[in-house]
């Protein structure tokens, strides 16, 4: 009986316990230590060992309004990483709400970047994969303005900029196509680093491209956020949601071992009583 | 408490509840929001979309005179012919043409970056040595699980020998590897589907309500 009810409780039940779980941590914070993964650290140093005088850093904005919850964090401590050390960080969107985003990251960024100095939002171009290429071909010429209509040409965060070489880091935030493998896919040979940051769901995907080199580093949802977070001293949304993400996975822990232990125990009483399996 | 005063959060806060509604049962409120959503969205699509063509191909025809542009702004005009009933085959041009660009551009990099460059990785010592000749333990049981996994795995996906004696024993570890690699997936699934959920949390929470 009582294995039956647990196998069967009612969705809304489990759904207002995990909202329970998930807000209170947030309202009071338990402050559960966070360890940095390597991957994370990997970016960090990337950042950390470019020459403010000459090297510049593409910041892909290639994440939808839908997935930001899980890359936005990753994407404004990278973009704060990035004004603190004044490397010239250029945004370019492959996806329609990138610009938007991209706005929103300059408006935290505030006082510490000169629009059109240190940073631009050149705005999205179409095509996907076949746009990546475009833009690879021709990184200086492919906007002829930025996304609030001002030209490009004459700005001085777009100095220099003839060749994809010139860029020394792409670091891209995704939550789908286009994304990694449409960049690995164009990127030249020898040509520059690339790391990404990504949802949780595609990490396993991923993973295999970092073991093999394609990726020089890795932000990993909204945890590697939290993470960058801790490494740049400055803990935001990432870090203040990582006790409620905790908590929701024991949660969800506990009612993968009831159901397991409910399905075995019924099984169990139904061989005692000689029955067999409920089709 | 610092409730926001600001309409548009408002509006966010009473969507978001609206559309997670749904969650108890289907209702007016939560279809009225799911359609302004649906709305919402291809209206900034079709604007972003027109920016594009204004700047990656009218501008730059009208006042660079690059000519070469008319052929994809006749291609993409074409695209629409499938309006028109008589003329509807002429959007099969820009379809295949499109198709066939998608199909080159890809194909080379593929095979570079997603065989050559994967199968190499997967091509490593299982005795690990570091620099100066060191035996690195923890780093060469990786690499034989990971050898042994990629063999388990394309064991189990070759069906030209009959799966018996050691080919049935590979194939069944394959089968493992990828069990294992599929529990990988689920929870990072389910962390994924819980950070979403913060951030809406977030947003009603803080953004709206000012509890946070």
């Amino acid at each position: 009986m009582w294995f039956e009810r647990l196998q069967n409780i009612d969705r809304r039940v489990i759904y207002t316990i995990l909202l329970i779980v998930l807000i209170t941590p947030m309202i009071k914070p338990i402050g559960i230590p966070l360890s940095v993964n390597s991957t994370t650290r990997q970016v960090y140093n990337l950042i950390e060992n470019l020459d403010p005088e000459k090297d510049i850093v593409m910041m892909g904005m290639d994440y939808s309004v839908a997935g930001q919850a899980d890359v936005h964090p990753q994407a404004v401590a990278v973009a704060k990483h990035l004004a603190n050390r004044n490397i010239r960080n250029i945004m370019v969107s492959f996806v329609a709400d990138g610009p938007m985003l991209a706005e929103k990251i300059i408006g935290i960024l505030g006082d510490r970047v000169t629009y059109g100095q240190n940073i631009v939002n050149v705005g999205y171009l179409a095509g996907g994969e076949s746009a990546i290429k475009k833009f690879i071909e021709a990184p200086g010429t492919t906007f002829i303005n930025d996304h609030r209509g001002k030209p490009l040409a004459n700005m001085p965060v777009m100095a220099g900029i003839k060749d994809i070489n010139d860029i020394t880091l792409i670091l891209d935030f995704q939550t789908g196509s286009p994304g990694y493998q449409d960049f690995l896919r164009q990127l030249p040979a020898g040509g520059p680093l690339y790391a990404a940051g990504i949802v949780t769901v595609s990490v396993p995907n991923v993973m295999p491209y970092l073991n093999s080199g394609q990726l020089a580093g890795l932000l990993q949802g909204l945890r590697g956020g939290a993470e960058y977070e801790v490494l740049i001293e400055e803990p935001g949304e990432g870090a203040a949601r990582m006790d409620a993400q905790s908590l929701g996975h024991v949660v969800i822990v506990a009612f993968i071992i009831v159901g397991n232990l409910a399905y075995f125990g019924s099984k169990r009483k139904g061989k005692t009583h000689g029955g067999g399996d409920k089709v | 408490m610092n409730i926001s005063t600001n309409p548009w959060v408002w509006f966010m806060g009473i969507g978001m509840l609206s559309l997670y509604s749904f969650i108890y049962k289907e209702n007016p409120i939560y279809r009225l929001f799911e359609h302004i959503y649906v709305g919402a969205s291809v209206g900034y699509a079709i604007v972003t979309a027109y920016g594009n063509i204004v700047d990656q191909a009218w501008t730059p025809l009208t006042t660079k005179g690059e000519l070469n542009l008319i052929v994809p702004i006749i291609l993409g005009l074409m695209l629409y012919t499938r309006f028109f009933k008589p003329i509807a085959w002429l959007s099969r041009w820009p379809m295949s043409f499109l198709m066939g660009l998608g199909v080159g551009i890809s194909t080379y990099g593929m095979l570079n970056s997603q065989l050559i460059a994967q199968s190499r990785a997967a091509m490593m010592p299982i005795i690990a040595k570091s620099g100066d000749g060191a035996f690195l333990l923890g780093k060469s049981i990786n690499n034989i699980i990971m050898v042994l996994g990629v063999l388990g795995v394309l064991f189990y996906f070759f069906f030209s020998v009959e799966h018996k004696g050691p080919v049935k024993k590979m194939a069944g570890f394959g089968r493992l590897v990828m069990m294992i690699t599929f529990g990988v997936a689920f929870g990072n699934v389910v962390m994924g589907r819980i950070a979403l959920l913060l951030g809406a949390i977030s947003d009603i929470f803080g953004t709206w309500l000012g509890i946070i």
